[in-house]
C-alpha cells in the first residue's frame, strides 16, 4: 500500500494523459481542416494510436492489480478476493461498472488501433485520405468521454479509504482494518462466478465496440458528402465481426442464465437483456443492406441511419446497464452518476446524427430504383423494415414502465407476454422474408421462377415440420401448451414451418446452382459444389447463418412451447414423476465446503436423487443450494442438468424448510439443444461469410 | 465447481452455524428461502399444470430482491412459494384466470400483473409499437417511392445523354418526314 512506485496510480495517470491525448487528436482534425493540412491528420492518427495505447496499458495494470490482489482499491476489494482461480480475477476487470467501462474503453483501443493501421496502409486510396480525419475525430470524441468518465466520475483505482464506504474516515477504516492493511476482498458475486461470465460480457462489450467503426465511416461519409460505395465496403467486415459477437455475446448469455439462474429457461425479455438485442437487429440490418448499396447503389441514407443507429443503441444498452434506470438483474445497481453522463452522450450523438443525415441526404440519391416487388433488394428492404420495427417495439416495451410511472403516473409491469404478443408476428414476418429471399434474383424475378425456386421447399417442408411438431408433442405427453393468445393466433406449426422452410430453400438453391454449374462447366456436381461454396463464401455463408436462425427458432418454438414445469415438495425416501422420468429423493447431504482453492468457505447442501426413466436407464442427480457467508449469506443455486439429444431434464433445488420438505422445481425442455447449436451454425457461417475468400464482387451500382 | 469437502472442527462449526442460523430459515437472507413458512406445495396437486404454468408467466414476482423484474415462471427463489401458493389455493377454490390475476393485483399492486393489458397507460404498450410500425411503413412507403422517381429521373437523363430522342423531338421528326411526303 506504501510502494514508492504504485502502478496503479500510474494506471490512473495513464487515463488522464490518454484523456488529454484524445482531446489534442479531435483539436488536430478540427485544425487540420480548417487550414487543409494533411500533417495535421497524421498528428489525430498518432493521437488516436497513443490513446489506444495508454488506455490498453491502463486495463492491462488494472487486471494486474487483480491478480496481485491489491485490496485497498475499492473496486478490486469489491470484485475479487484471494481465493478466487486466476480466470475469475482477471474477469473481475468488467465485473462490476468502473471496471467495465475501463475494459471497454480499453476494446475501443484495440479496434482504433487497427483503423488506424488500416488507414496507414491504405493512404494512397483518395476517399480514405477524404474520410481518415473524421474518422480519427469520431475515435477521438468517443474516447474522451469514456476517459473524462474512467478519471472523474467512475474511477476504478480509487483506494477504498476514500471509497463511499468509508468516505476519507480514516478511524472507521482503521476499526474494520487494522493498520490499514486490507488483506483480502469481498469477493465476486457468487452468481458471476461461472465460466460463461469469463466469456459471455467480453464478447458482447467487443461486438458493440466494434459497431463504433461503422458508426464512425458512417459519420465521416456524412461529413464529406461521400457517396461511393468506398465506406461501404470498409465497415462490411467490421460490422460482420461485431454482428458475430454480438450474436455470441446473447446466446452465451442466455446460455448462462440457463445454467446459473435455476428458471428452466434462457431469455426472460429483461431490460439489459433487450439492450443486448436491440443494435443486433439494427447490425443484421445494415449487413443486409449494405449488399443492396454494393449491388445496386440504393439506400445510402438508409445504410448511415442503420450504422449510426447501431452504435447509438449499443450506447443506449450502456446506459441502460449502468444508469439503473431500469430494474434488472444485469444492472449494476440504480442511481449511478454516470447514468445521466450516459444519457448526455447519447442525445448529443443522437441529435448529431440527425443533423448530419438531414443535411447530407438530398445528395445520396440512389442510383437505381426497385424494379420489382419480387427482387432480393426489395426482400432486404422489407428484411430490413421488420428489424427495425422489432428492435422499436422493444425499445418502446423496454422503456414503456418507466414512462408510464414517470410521465402517466402509473406504475405497472411490462414483462414476457406483452413482447411474445407484439413481437411474434414480426418473427414470423422475418421468417417468412428469410425463407423467401434467397429464391429470388436481383433486380427482377419472374413469378414462375419465383414459384420454381420455392414450390418444391414448401412441400418438401410440410412433413418435416409436422414430424417435428408430432414429437415435440410426443415429448411434452399431450396437446400443445399455448403460450398465451398469441399462440392461438399464431400457431406453433406456422413458426416450425417458416422455420423449416429456411433451411429447405437454402438448401434447394444451394443444389439447384451447383447443379447448373456440373451441366455447364462439365465437371463433377461435388467439384462444382465446393467450388461454388468456396467462391461465393459471402453468400452462402450468409446462407448458413440463415439455417443456424432457423434451427434456434425450432429450438426456441419447442422448448418454450412444450416446457413441462412441474414444482414438488417432497421427503426424503419420496418420488415424484415428470414425465418418463420418476425422480426419488434418497439422499440429502448437508456440508461446508472450501470454495476454489483455499479460504471462502461456503455451506453446501445438496440432494441426491435417483432417477429412473421408463426405458429402465437410472442415473443420479445432484442439484445444490450454497450459501456463501462472505456475500452476506447469499444463497445461490447448482442447477442439476442432464442433456440428452432431444429434451434435457432440469432439477432446480428451490429451497427447505425445518420440516424437512424439500422444495424442487422440475423441468422438460424439449429440443432446447437446437438453440445453442443454431448458434454454432450462425457463428459458422458468419465466420466464413467475413473470410476473405470469394472472388471480388463488382456492383451492378457500379 | 464441484470441490472435496473440506474436513474439521472449523468446517462442523460453519455448517451448524449458516445450515441452522435463523438468517437462512426466516427467508430474509439475500437470494435465501429456506424454511419459508407456508404449505408445502403438494406433491401430485392435481391442478392442470399447463394453467398453472401459464398463471406462473401472467403473474409478476413479488419477491422484494427481485424488484418487479421477473415473472413467477422466471422467478425460481424460494421466496416466491408463497405467492405461487396463492394461485394454486385460488385455482382449487375455482376462480377463472382473470379472476386470480385481479386476485393477485389486490394483493401486490398492479405491478403484479405481467402484461397490463388495454388498459390506461397499458394499452401504450401496444398502441406505440403498432405507431412504430406505421411510421417504419411510412418511411419505407416514402423511400421507395423517391427511389422509383430518382431512378426514372436517372434514367431518362441517362437516355437524353446517350442521344435518345425526347417526345417533342419524335414529334418534330414525324412532322418533317411527313412534309417530304
Amino acid at each position: 500500500m506504501s510502494n514508492a512506485f504504485d502502478y496503479l496510480d500510474l494506471a490512473r495517470g495513464l487515463v488522464l494523459l490518454g484523456g488529454a491525448v484524445a482531446l489534442l487528436g479531435v483539436l488536430a482534425v478540427l485544425i487540420g481542416s480548417a487550414v487543409q493540412d494533411r500533417r495535421f491528420v497524421l498528428s489525430a492518427r498518432r493521437a488516436v494510436a497513443a490513446t489506444s495505447f495508454l488506455t490498453i496499458a491502463s486495463a492491462i495494470l488494472l487486471t494486474v492489480g487483480f491478480v496481485d490482489g491489491r485490496y485497498e482499491r475499492s473496486y478490486i476489494y469489491n470484485y475479487s478476493e484471494k481465493g478466487l482461480p486466476l480466470g475469475y480475477k482477471i474477469a473481475g476487470l468488467w465485473g462490476g461498472l468502473d471496471g467495465s467501462i475501463l475494459f471497454w474503453a480499453a476494446l475501443i483501443g484495440v479496434v482504433a488501433l487497427i483503423t488506424t493501421i488500416g488507414f496507414r496502409r491504405g493512404q494512397s486510396d483518395p476517399h480514405g485520405r477524404r474520410m481518415e480525419p473524421w474518422v480519427y475525430l469520431v475515435f477521438g470524441v468517443v474516447q474522451l468521454f469514456f476517459l473524462t468518465i474512467i478519471g472523474f466520475v467512475n474511477n476504478p483505482f480509487e483506494l477504498l479509504l476514500h471509497s463511499p464506504s468509508f468516505a476519507g474516515d480514516l478511524q472507521a477504516f482503521l476499526a474494520r482494518f487494522p493498520g490499514g492493511v486490507v488483506e483480502d476482498g469481498s469477493g465476486l458475486n457468487p452468481l458471476l462466478v461461472n465460466y460463461w461470465m469469463m466469456i459471455h460480457p467480453p464478447c458482447l462489450y467487443f461486438g458493440w465496440v466494434v459497431y463504433t467503426v461503422p458508426f464512425a465511416y458512417a459519420i465521416a461519409a456524412l461529413i464529406t458528402g461521400e457517396q461511393g460505395n468506398y465506406w461501404i465496403t470498409r465497415i462490411r467486415r467490421w460490422t460482420m465481426i461485431g454482428w458475430l459477437f454480438n450474436t455470441t455475446g446473447i446466446i452465451l448469455g442466455g446460455l448462462w442464465a440457463y445454467v446459473v439462474l435455476g428458471w428452466g429457461g434462457y431469455w426472460a425479455w429483461d431490460p439489459v437483456e433487450n439492450a443486448s438485442f436491440l443494435p443486433w437487429f439494427t447490425s443484421t440490418a445494415l449487413l443486409h443492406s449494405i449488399m443492396v448499396q454494393e449491388r445496386r447503389g440504393m439506400l445510402r441514407t438508409w445504410n448511415a441511419f442503420l450504422a449510426t443507429t447501431t452504435f447509438v443503441l449499443s450506447i443506449f444498452g450502456t446506459y441502460l446497464t449502468r444508469s439503473g434506470v431500469v430494474s434488472s438483474v444485469h444492472a449494476f445497481g440504480s442511481g449511478n452518476a454516470v447514468g445521466m453522463w450516459f444519457l448526455c452522450f447519447l442525445l448529443a450523438t443522437i441529435a448529431t446524427c440527425l443533423f448530419l443525415i438531414a443535411l447530407r441526404q438530398p445528395n445520396m440519391r440512389a442510383a437505381h430504383r426497385i424494379e420489382s416487388v419480387w427482387s432480393r433488394e426489395a426482400m432486404f428492404v422489407i428484411n430490413n423494415l421488420v428489424l427495425c420495427a422489432i428492435a422499436a417495439c422493444i425499445l418502446i416495451l423496454t422503456m414503456w414502465p418507466k414512462i408510464s410511472k414517470e410521465w402517466l403516473g402509473q406504475d405497472m409491469s411490462v414483462l414476457a407476454p406483452v413482447y411474445n404478443k407484439v413481437t411474434v408476428p414480426f418473427f414470423v414476418l422475418l421468417l417468412l422474408i428469410t425463407a423467401i429471399g434467397p429464391a429470388l434474383g436481383w433486380i427482377r424475378t419472374s413469378r414462375r421462377a419465383a414459384a420454381r425456386n420455392l414450390i418444391l421447399p414448401m412441400v418438401a417442408s410440410l412433413p418435416v415440420a409436422l414430424v417435428i411438431q408430432y414429437g415435440a408433442e410426443l415429448i411434452h405427453g399431450g396437446e400443445p401448451r399455448p403460450l398465451d393468445f398469441s399462440a392461438r393466433l399464431y400457431p406453433t406449426f406456422v413458426l416450425l414451418y417458416v422455420s423449416v422452410l429456411i433451411s429447405f430453400t437454402v438448401l434447394y438453391e444451394v443444389l439447384r446452382t451447383a447443379s447448373n454449374r456440373a451441366r455447364r462447366s462439365g465437371e463433377g456436381f461435388a467439384a462444382a459444389l465446393v467450388t461454388l461454396l468456396l467462391r461465393n463464401n459471402r453468400r452462402y455463408g450468409g446462407y448458413f447463418v440463415h439455417v443456424g436462425l432457423a434451427v434456434i427458432s425450432i429450438g426456441i418454438v419447442c422448448s418454450s412451447m412444450y416446457k413441462v414445469q412441474k414444482d414438488f415438495s417432497m421427503e426424503r425416501g419420496e418420488s415424484v414423476r415428470i414425465g418418463t422420468y420418476e425422480l426419488t429423493l434418497s439422499d440429502v447431504i448437508q456440508e461446508t465446503e472450501p470454495n476454489y482453492e483455499e479460504g471462502r468457505v461456503y455451506a453446501r447442501m445438496a440432494l441426491q436423487l435417483d432417477v429412473r426413466t421408463d426405458a429402465g436407464r437410472t442415473f443420479q442427480v445432484f442439484p445444490e443450494r450454497r450459501v456463501y457467508p462472505k456475500k452476506d449469506n447469499q444463497a445461490v443455486t447448482e442447477v442439476e442438468i442432464r442433456k440428452g439429444l432431444l429434451e434435457d431434464l432440469y432439477v432446480f433445488f428451490q429451497s427447505s424448510d425445518e420440516a424437512g420438505h424439500i422444495n424442487l422445481s422440475l423441468f422438460r425442455n424439449p429440443l432446447i439443444n437446437l438453440v445453442w447449436a443454431g448458434w454454432i451454425f450462425m457463428i459458422a457461417g458468419g465466420v466464413y461469410a467475413a473470410l476473405p475468400l470469394g472472388r471480388k464482387r463488382v456492383g451492378l451500382a457500379d | 465447481m464441484r470441490t472435496e469437502p473440506a474436513r474439521g472442527p472449523l468446517a462442523a462449526l460453519l455448517l451448524a452455524l449458516l445450515l441452522t442460523a435463523p438468517v437462512l430459515a426466516d427467508g430474509d437472507a439475500p437470494g435465501g428461502g429456506h424454511g419459508v413458512a407456508v404449505d408445502p406445495l403438494p406433491v401430485e396437486s392435481g391442478i392442470d399444470v399447463d394453467r398453472l404454468q401459464w398463471l406462473y408467466e401472467n403473474v409478476v414476482c413479488a419477491c422484494p430482491k427481485e424488484n418487479w423484474s421477473k415473472t413467477l415462471a422466471a422467478c425460481p427463489d424460494g421466496c416466491a412459494i408463497p405467492q405461487k401458493m396463492e394461485i394454486q389455493r385460488a385455482i382449487v377454490a375455482g376462480l377463472g384466470d382473470d379472476e386470480i390475476i385481479d386476485q393477485q393485483v389486490a394483493l401486490h399492486g398492479a405491478k403484479a400483473r405481467a402484461d397490463p393489458g388495454m388498459r390506461g397507460a397499458g394499452a401504450g404498450a401496444y398502441f406505440l409499437p403498432v405507431v412504430a410500425l406505421f411510421i417504419f411503413s411510412w418511411i419505407a412507403g416514402a423511400a421507395v417511392r423517391r427511389w422509383s422517381i430518382d431512378g426514372r429521373a436517372a434514367r431518362e437523363s441517362r437516355r437524353d445523354r446517350q442521344g435518345a430522342l425526347s417526345a417533342e423531338d419524335v414529334a418534330r421528326i414525324e412532322r418533317d418526314l411527313s412534309r417530304f411526303e
